[in-house]
């Protein structure tokens, strides 16, 4: 439904060409939950500017396409690329940023922000009636009505980030984009923020693309995860198989690492830093930090195979070769 | 008697917000009394979430902020009487901070190691530049670094991980009995966190320093800590021994926090509502909790709970214990100076 083949997007700055997202292929099925994991600065920001269309200096796409197919409303499709994505946004695809704070406009209510956004793109009814659209919406997801007439400033961070969900979600858009979207809020507000994301997108039956550090997030909710490092995705497959089987020892050293409550065992982090994208080292990008590097990884850059069905890996351990005594710790 | 470390008794924070006249008052830190043994060394975590009124309370330790009321000890000494309180200088040999941005604990614009270099000279740890060369060479290796890969080099030259492990170099200088963290993790990669997590461990055991340890994340604080106190709304609510606490929570609000945690193996029930609204309960002067517990009943509504001791090692802000379990005593009634 949407679909990115070999997308390069760099950043232009004074100290150079920061290669934020390195070739990088990716489809969005329909009726999914995508997750995109990794740290931060390994591009999976960038990733979803791109998949919106939203590509402002500094950011440019300097190779690779993006492909869309937009339902017409009567069965038929037509196909969309890179520069058309801001005209289907809202009614196709719509974005979730990561500050809601800072998106909604301080000086007009809730009301007026949902007003503004739907007749933008989407003609309608009276205002009158556009409110009782919008009120029996907020009802549908457990909001209480008053925050239509709130300003930006009296509601909290979690309600604040419910009303984005709302505005996102209000048009059935067939994507919904999420960057971060329960970062800094408490641990109660965020899986209450989840839960209200996935039960939109069970009932839509679209598809959520939801970039988060956090892989406890991407195990509660995701139905297939990429993992992102510096720049590139390194694994990618059913979000199941990801956590039992990791296939990448990036995946899996980031796995372990985790501490769990109830198992108080020794856990250790990874050693070394992501390399700079201003220059980044060829070969495998994970090479100086990996405890199984074999001499070749320094030099030639692992490919993104299919290992299993449907679960992928860039990584030299999957070699033909190799693979008989492959086995990520 | 042994001496506590340090020691909160009945500790609260008042921030007026807003004018004289319209402006109001919010209660960043209730009533709150906790200590740290000094026998041995230990790491408490105060867990809370944002807003809870735990970075308030570590800028009291840490005596950036005065308490509006309540009572801050020392190694026994009363540090808001001059009398008693320790000079600044002894107090810094006592107590160090590490803050949760590395990137704004450094300037741009000085090497990162001289800082090390000043708290060195200025506590009088080290008399001369080359005496104290030898103090940071030691630090920077006892948390793995190398002076050689540091000297020179500015902020941006490192990561997030390596700056804070500079800064918690830099916070062991003096020797202290004990330090401060606010927060040190969450500006750090998920990858390079456990680094600085088992940094903590290794410095009780091979340094004798007790840490305090302030985060929201629960998992970490299991991890690293002897006790956990958890706070929410300005009140400590539970504290006890860290695996206790955490596996078979007391408080109601603990129990919800559990609840909340998105663990990896264990798929939530993705039907069941917790209550997660936030309303004005920072004023409220029954218990906060109440308008999200399950547990509530009338009283609670009414009148704050008491601190209650669950034997041997366990207090719960809560009137459930008191009525569900036996040889529960109550360890310290509400403070009289009240809401």
């Amino acid at each position: 439904m949407l679909t990115l083949e070999n997308i390069s997007a760099h950043y232009t700055t004074r100290r150079g060409v920061v290669q934020a997202v390195d070739n990088v292929s990716l489809t969005v099925r329909e009726n999914e939950i995508l997750g995109i994991a990794g740290e931060s600065g390994c591009g999976k920001s960038t990733l979803l500017k791109v998949l919106y269309g939203y590509v402002a200096r500094p950011l440019s796409v300097v190779a690779g396409t993006l492909r869309a197919e937009v339902p017409n409303g009567n069965g038929s499709r037509r196909i969309l690329g890179l520069k058309e994505m801001p005209k289907v946004w809202w009614q196709f695809i719509s974005y979730i940023p990561q500050a809601s704070q800072s998106v909604l406009n301080p000086v007009i209510t809730i009301e007026s922000q949902f007003f503004d956004a739907i007749t933008r793109f989407h003609q309608t009814g009276s205002r009158a009636q556009t409110r009782r659209q919008v009120a029996d919406y907020l009802r549908q997801l457990e909001l209480p009505v008053d925050v239509l007439n709130a300003y930006p400033h009296q509601l909290s961070g979690g309600m604040r980030q419910r009303v984005l969900v709302a505005l996102a979600t209000f048009l059935h858009p067939r994507i919904i984009l999420a960057d971060e979207p329960t970062t800094a809020l408490d641990v109660v507000v965020q899986r209450g923020i989840l839960r209200m994301l996935t039960r939109v997108q069970r009932e839509m039956g679209n598809s959520l693309v939801v970039v988060s550090h956090d892989l406890g997030v991407h195990y509660q909710i995701t139905h297939r995860l990429a993992i992102m490092y510096a720049g590139k995705i390194v694994e990618i497959g059913p979000t199941e198989k990801v956590f039992a089987r990791p296939l990448h020892p990036y995946t899996a050293a980031l796995i372990k690492s985790l501490p769990r409550i109830g198992d108080q065992s020794q856990r250790e982090g990874i050693a070394g830093a992501p390399p700079s994208l201003l220059n980044p080292p060829k070969g495998c990008r994970f090479a100086a930090r990996c405890s199984q590097v074999m001499a070749h990884c320094r030099e030639i850059e692992p490919p993104l195979v299919e290992i299993e069905p449907d679960h992928f890996a860039a990584c030299h351990l999957h070699d033909a070769g190799v693979a008989g005594k492959a086995g990520v710790a | 008697m042994s001496t506590k470390l340090i020691e909160l008794r009945n500790v609260s924070k008042i921030f007026r917000i807003g004018n004289i006249l319209t402006g109001s008052e919010l209660l960043a830190v209730d009533d709150v009394s906790l200590s740290l043994d000094g026998t041995s060394p230990s790491i408490l975590s105060i867990v809370g979430e944002s807003g809870s009124g735990k970075t308030t309370l570590a800028r009291i330790m840490l005596k950036l902020i005065d308490p509006s009321r309540g009572e801050i000890l020392m190694q026994g000494r009363n540090q808001l009487d001059r009398k008693t309180a320790m000079s600044d200088h002894e107090f810094k040999r006592f107590v160090q901070p590490i803050f949760q941005n590395p990137f704004e604990s450094f300037s741009a614009r000085k090497p990162v190691d001289s800082y090390l270099y000043e708290t060195a000279l200025n506590l009088g740890i080290a008399p001369t530049r080359r005496a104290a060369r030898d103090v940071v060479a030691a630090e920077l290796e006892s948390v793995g670094l190398n002076i050689d890969n540091v000297t020179g080099k500015y902020r941006n030259q490192f990561s997030g991980g390596e700056l804070q492990r500079i800064s918690v170099a830099r916070a062991l200088i003096p020797r202290p009995k004990l330090i401060v963290a606010d927060e040190p993790v969450s500006m750090i990669d998920a990858s390079l966190r456990m680094n600085v997590v088992n940094l903590f461990l290794e410095l009780k055991r091979t340094h004798q320093v007790s840490f305090i340890y302030i985060t929201h994340d629960l998992s970490t604080a299991y991890y690293v800590s002897d006790f956990i106190a958890i706070m929410y709304r300005g009140n400590v609510v539970e504290y006890g021994p860290a695996g206790k606490i955490l596996e078979q929570p007391e408080h109601p609000y603990t129990e919800l926090l559990m609840r909340s945690v998105p663990v990896i193996g264990d798929k939530w029930d993705e039907d069941v509502a917790l209550p997660d609204m936030e309303t004005s309960e920072y004023s409220l002067r029954a218990c906060k909790f109440a308008p999200r517990c399950a547990y509530a009943q009338e009283i609670c509504r009414q009148a704050r709970p008491p601190m209650v001791v669950i034997p041997p090692d366990r207090q719960s802000l809560c009137y459930r214990p008191v009525d569900f379990r036996p040889g529960v005593t109550v360890a310290a009634e509400p403070s009289r100076a009240g809401v």
